[in-house]
């Protein structure tokens, strides 16, 4: 699985230099907000691989403020997973601390 | 666009290692750019990620080292990486409060002392090669 996922990851690295309409940008960038979740549960390491190439690809002329939103809501994700292991260990050691801060606006 | 692409990558690689600060300060050095502060909200998220996976460790009891999670760098990073995030949310919602425009320095610099901290603890207890 993790191979595989590398895999994709570099052929999409590949062509990003290629991609200069927006609605391929976004294609791509959809593409990868919906295998996130995957990553999430089994190969964790490569979310910020994935983060990058969306990044690489916003960087492009042809982003949207829509392709904005998609960063957000990665950054949600990643937020998400840290909160949640944040409480189990703060769980398992008898500790808090403050409130975790509002995430980004989508 | 290759260049910024392997800038990127090499920023994410190096996340948890000491030279992560140095490749920041490289892409940083020119004004604050929307596509600096996509590259700071990644790294932030990179970091962060490292961050997680530590969490997910066995608390250290002593007996069940080296690979366990130390309650002293929990309690730590666990605020560290939260400034980091508010931080890198005030820089996005500047970039879509005002699209194209550059960032401002203050929050810029925010963001690069939040950074700073979080890659400090995670020298510290070398929770960067811990997973």
């Amino acid at each position: 699985m993790t191979a595989a996922l590398q895999a994709l990851l570099v052929v999409i690295a590949q062509i990003a230099p290629s991609l200069t309409s927006s609605a391929a940008i976004q294609a791509v960038v959809n593409a990868l907000v919906q295998i996130v979740p995957v990553l999430i549960k089994e190969v964790q390491d490569l979310i910020p691989m994935v983060k990058n190439i969306i990044a690489a690809l916003s960087a492009n002329a042809g982003t949207t403020s829509d392709q904005l939103n998609a960063l957000a809501a990665l950054d949600a994700q990643c937020d998400a997973a840290f909160e949640a292991a944040a409480a189990a260990a703060e769980a398992e050691d008898g500790t808090s601390t403050s409130a975790p801060p509002t995430p980004p606006a989508q | 666009m290759k260049l910024r692409f392997l800038l990127i990558a090499a920023v994410v690689a190096l996340a948890g290692c000491t030279q992560l600060q140095n490749a920041w300060e490289a892409a940083t050095s020119a004004p604050v750019s929307p596509t600096l502060v996509i590259v700071g909200g990644n790294t932030v998220d990179a970091l962060e990620a490292t961050a997680t996976n530590y969490l997910k460790l066995p608390k250290c009891t002593g007996k069940n080292g080296p690979v366990c999670r130390s309650v002293a760098a929990t309690a730590q990073i666990i605020p560290a990486v939260r400034s980091m995030r508010v931080a890198r949310n005030n820089l996005e919602q500047f970039l879509r409060d005002h699209p194209g425009q550059l960032a401002p320095q203050g929050l810029y610099d925010a963001l690069k002392a939040a950074m700073q901290t979080t890659q400090d603890i995670i020298a510290q207890y070398n929770i960067g090669a811990s997973k």
